[in-house]
């Protein structure tokens, strides 16, 4: 019993793990080289959700269709990660980060009143594509396709972002600007355009993530506040915009809210804030604190 | 003309608008007219001038760690609601403690919880952490009131009477709208004034000084840890004390008070009036409530304004409402001595 | 899309053109009757607030168009409470500052918490239209306030009651519930329906599983799925609801739970859930509900066509949820007993309501003296996945009368669910 349960939790840990790192991957990055946390992220995360459902309709014919709805939302949050760089992130490039998590704040809200203005207030779902749509059953762990699609597009999405990150050019550079931006724009490096380009692929993936996560539950105008949270949590203690720290992050935390809901019922949503404050206090600068710091 | 410049290279305006005799008259003022409000206008309003009243003591406490002592909580509902769940429980279940004790035991409890989190995290953690870190334990405590029936789970906990002050002499019944606002005025009013007194203290200028640079201060022998400790103590002993004075007026605390949303309302106040200035938090409450009065009746668009305004005064108007204010006189003067709309600019 | 729309804009100038005409101090006995309305406009309770608010407005106007009451007529001063009790006491106290003792409110639990103590210190007289918690008729009884919906006892156990004889052939239930209060005691009063009607209609008592319990505003279901799935049981009661129950149905159909358990009820998201999920919907739901026109006893009533025509008059739209009732009745019930009270004074319209009966579109509909507890007709309807746009149907409405399935009234005093076995 106790086995087929902790079969179970470790699957759906996962995949819960992969689609709150689909949405904090965005964060983290932009966390890491900004050094601002994105309050806003999940209202395009939501935006991303309404766009792609807007594309492909509640019973998407096939993956590709599903697949490109959600490359499209995210091209799309894309551009508006551009706009709100422009009008308002860059206006706070240099203001003490307090003031840039109340723009955020009141980004998000503003971004929540507009969706509601253009989607209204109804909820709608959408199912997963054909190709996904089955139910699994391993051992006495019921699983569905889509489960397992959430797994690995998580698994994709960090594979990607650790090549970028750690093996290309481009990635190299975002890392110089993030330990010291000073230094690399004497070295040379434009610095205000990695700037804004690291904007725009948290955006993107942000759009981009409210796509592939469409089918996991409801769309409404807050679907993006249940994952913005864990996201926080994730990114805060894989530590300062680390990838790979903020992926590791992600896994315990859906692995520790799953065992929290199948073991502890009667207190669910408990556990993770006390292994929160269990790393805050033991690893103060997150897994994979980042160089310099101690 | 003082200005003050941190680690951070951040500039912070401490300028007086006023001088202290005009500003000690107008506070004068403003509580003679609130001390009339009961007779003069509609019952609601007033129930909204008493929320106003008590949202910007939780603002000050709010600004008292963060612009005084650079320190920013992003739970400090989790305080406030401490003090309206005790002092609610208390009335709802007539347990027999005087009134003003109810609320000296909530603000200690404030304290307490303050002082246990300051041991075990002021002094490793500061910015961004300490920011989740309180965000993660108001949610906890949110969670644990969720599951206690006797606090009213999900559905709040309601039909809290309001009390009967025992003094020496005679009985005070605040049962009534009016009684109670006039205490209410009473209360916020000596808080705010003990808290200008704490800030313009000695005590108060040290705290200044940890936020401009806490390694020289600390080089000057002060005990950076300790300090912080003790503000962090009081700002959540007068959170929650805002608490408890919340909940006899509102006779119901529900779980809206202890998320993540509640505790961005001290926030938003202070920085929409100014968080240079020790009046910008309650400028910052009356503004928002003046907001969300006008846009009472625009259903569906709250949202949008609010979050538009944040947006606004954060590019357009830094230093708040105050510095605003503070801008448009020098230019109207043409003293253009003006940083007075300027950011806290990194270097 | 455009229907969505139009509802809202019509709503907002609606509100707009009520915020413009809001002038003060109701003159006494001539002008228009005011009534002050606060549902949740805006927020995670609008779906449900704008429901009621449409219902109460449609109220209103069909008494105008019939000449008004005493030769007034009724003007709506509307309210957002947010969803949040401290709004709406505020706008309570407001309302009553301007001289109006006739209010409306308490479209959810939250709300009505906050409203009904605060009924006598205003000397209104306020309808709580949504709430289902047992404390209002209980333990925070006034006679200043009147609850126009069924409590939850009532409403679960018909809920049980109705299923359990359709489908005696379901002999293991279980319920997913939120935890609290009213999803605890809503599981617990349709279990307990469950097994008493089992037995009384015949047939050997049915099993109920232990309840299981998630987190209300959850996203994910799955632990709680999964669970279910590994149990005997064939009928569901969902206590789940809002957004969190269609995310519970897209994560139990891609499991399989649609194929494993025969047939679900539901606790009151009605064509909210079927309007999102579409042919994706369980094969066999019944919800709580209160009104579909199309069906009997609805079809043949001409209140009901009526309510529909002016709801699309209106909105726009065609497909009504069954809350707009619920809103309507609400209005109905107070704008009744001010022409029964031939006055508008708390008083005596509070000793009219309490002996007053009206035809409603879902039936008679009185209040139950003691404790100003609704009784009238319990609606469950029955909904399934359709071909065709909007692909779901509602095939049949369910009815239980409140008179057999209602507790004791014991106003003043806690409800003890022990005393009703």
């Amino acid at each position: 019993m106790i086995v087929s349960k902790s079969i179970f939790v470790l699957i759906n840990g996962l995949a819960s793990g992969m689609a709150f790192f689909l949405v904090a991957a965005g964060l983290t990055w932009v966390f890491g080289i900004l050094k601002i946390l994105n309050m806003a992220h999940g209202a395009f995360f939501m935006i991303g959700a309404y766009l792609a459902f807007s594309i492909v309709g509640s019973n998407p014919e096939s993956m590709w269709s599903f697949l490109g709805a959600g490359l499209v939302a995210g091209l799309v949050v894309g551009v508006l990660g551009y706009l709100t760089d422009k009008i308002v992130l860059t206006r706070l490039r240099t203001v003490d980060y307090h003031y840039v998590l109340i723009a955020t704040f009141g980004l998000m809200l503003f971004c929540e009143g507009v969706a509601k203005w253009i989607w209204g207030i109804d909820y709608f779902s959408v199912m997963p594509p054909p190709q996904v749509d089955q139910a699994l059953k391993i051992g006495s762990s019921y699983v569905s396709g889509y489960t397992l699609f959430v797994i690995a597009a998580g698994l994709v999405v960090f594979a990607v972002i650790d090549t970028i990150m750690h093996r290309l050019w481009v990635g190299k550079i975002m890392r110089a600007v993030a330990n010291d931006p000073w230094m690399a724009g004497t070295l040379g490096v434009n610095v205000p355009a990695i700037l804004t380009i690291s904007v725009i692929a948290s955006f993107a993936l942000a759009g981009f993530a409210g796509g592939l996560l469409l089918p996991n539950q409801t769309l409404s105008i807050n679907v993006g506040s249940s994952f913005l949270l864990y996201s926080f949590l994730a990114v805060v203690i894989g530590g300062l915009g680390n990838i790979r720290g903020t992926f590791v992050a992600c896994i315990i935390l859906g692995v520790v809210e799953s065992a929290n809901a199948t073991f502890m019922a009667n207190f669910g949503g408990i556990a993770v804030y006390i292994v929160l404050a269990v790393f805050l206090v033991w690893k103060p600068n997150g897994l994979f604190p980042a160089q310099g710091s101690t | 003309m003082v200005s003050m410049t941190d680690t951070q290279g951040s500039v912070i305006e401490r300028t007086p608008m006023m001088s202290r005799r005009v500003v000690g008259f107008l506070m004068v003022l403003v509580f003679g007219a609130l001390a009339l409000a009961p007779d003069l206008v509609n019952p609601g309003l007033l129930f909204l001038i008493g929320l106003t009243l008590i949202q910007a003591v939780f603002a000050l406490s709010w600004n008292l760690l963060f612009g005084y002592t650079g320190l920013a909580s992003f739970g400090h509902a989790g305080f406030f609601a401490i003090g309206a769940y005790f002092t609610g429980a208390m009335l709802r279940y007539t347990v027999p403690i005087p009134f003003l004790g109810m609320l000296v035991i909530a603000a200690g409890l404030g304290a307490l919880v303050a002082c246990l989190i300051g041991l075990v995290a002021l002094r490793r953690l500061a910015g961004i952490f300490l920011a989740v870190l309180t965000v993660a334990l108001t949610e906890v405590l949110g969670r644990l009131i969720s599951y206690s029936p006797a606090l009213g789970e999900h559905d709040g906990l309601g039909n809290i009477p309001r009390p009967k002050i025992g003094l020496v002499l005679w009985d005070l019944d605040l049962t009534s709208s009016r009684a109670y606002f006039l205490f209410l005025l009473c209360a916020c009013s000596l808080i705010t004034a003990a808290l200008w007194w704490l800030v313009h203290s000695r005590t108060g200028r040290v705290f200044q000084a940890i936020r401009q640079d806490a390694d020289r201060a600390a080089f000057l022998g002060i005990n950076v840890a300790r300090y912080r400790l003790l503000s962090f103590m009081i700002s959540g002993g007068v959170a929650a004390m805002a608490g408890g004075l919340f909940a006899p007026w509102t006779r119901i605390v529900t779980l809206d008070e202890v998320n993540w949303l509640a505790s961005t309302q001290p926030i938003l106040n202070t920085l929409l009036g100014g968080v240079g200035s020790f009046w910008g938090p309650v400028v910052g409450a009356v503004a928002f409530t003046l907001i969300n009065y006008w846009t009472r009746t625009f259903v569906g668009l709250s949202e949008i304004v609010i979050g538009g305004t944040l947006v606004l005064v954060i590019i357009a108007a830094p230093t708040g409402i105050i510095g605003l204010l503070h801008t448009i006189r020098n230019w109207v003067f043409q003293r253009t001595a003006g940083k007075g709309g300027t950011h806290e600019r990194l270097p | 899309m455009t229907t969505r729309r139009t509802v809202l804009k019509g709503f907002v100038g609606a509100a707009g053109a009520m915020a413009g005409t809001r002038i003060n101090l109701a003159r006494a006995q001539s002008g228009p009757i005011k009534v002050g309305v606060m549902y949740a406009l805006s927020g995670v309770g609008a779906p449900v607030g704008n429901a009621f608010w449409i219902g109460t407005q449609i109220a209103a106007k069909q008494v105008n168009r019939s000449g008004g009451i005493l030769g007034r007529q009724i003007e709506l001063v509307v309210r957002d409470d947010k969803y949040n009790s401290a709004t709406s006491v505020a706008a309570a106290r407001e309302l009553a500052g301007e001289g109006i003792n006739l209010l409306i409110g308490g479209s959810q639990t939250v709300t009505a918490l906050g409203l009904a103590p605060l009924a006598p210190e205003l000397n209104a007289v306020v309808m709580i239209a949504g709430a289902a918690g047992m404390p209002v008729t209980h333990e925070l009884f006034n006679r200043n306030i009147f609850r126009t919906v069924s409590n939850n006892y009532t409403a679960y156990s018909s809920l049980g009651r109705a299923l359990i004889e359709r489908y005696p052939q379901v002999t293991t239930w279980i319920s997913v519930a939120p935890d609290g209060d009213f999803g605890r005691d809503s599981a617990r009063f349709f279990g307990d329906a469950v097994k008493k009607y089992s037995v009384k209609s015949g047939g050997k008592q049915a099993t109920v599983l232990d309840t299981i319990y998630a987190q209300a505003t959850a996203t994910d279901f799955k632990t709680q799925i999964n669970a279910v799935m590994n149990t005997e049981a064939q009928g569901l009661y969902l206590g789940i609801a809002g957004a969190a129950q269609i995310s519970f149905f897209q994560q139990a159909r891609s499991v399989g739970l649609y194929d494993k358990i025969k047939v679900i009820g539901e606790v009151g998201n009605e064509i909210v859930t079927a309007k999102a999920l579409g042919k994706n919907l369980p094969k066999d739901i019944w919800s709580v509900s209160y009104w579909n026109r199309g069906l009997e006893p609805f079809k043949s009533n001409p209140l009901s066509q009526q309510l529909y025509d002016d709801y699309v008059e209106l909105t726009g739209d065609k497909s009504p949820p069954a809350l707009v009732m619920a809103g309507h009745r609400t209005g109905m019930a107070l704008f009744e007993g001010i022409r029964k009270a031939k006055s508008t004074e708390t008083q005596a319209v509070i000793d009219a309501m309490e002996d007053m009966k009206i035809d409603t579109v879902g039936g008679p509909f009185t209040f139950r003296k003691a404790d100003h507890q609704a009784i009238c007709y319990n609606y469950f309807a029955q909904m399934q996945p359709d071909d065709v746009d909007p692909f779901y149907k509602v095939s049949q409405m369910a009815r239980v009368d409140s008179a057999e399935m209602i507790e004791p009234a014991t106003p003043g005093k806690a409800f003890d669910p022990n005393a009703v076995q």
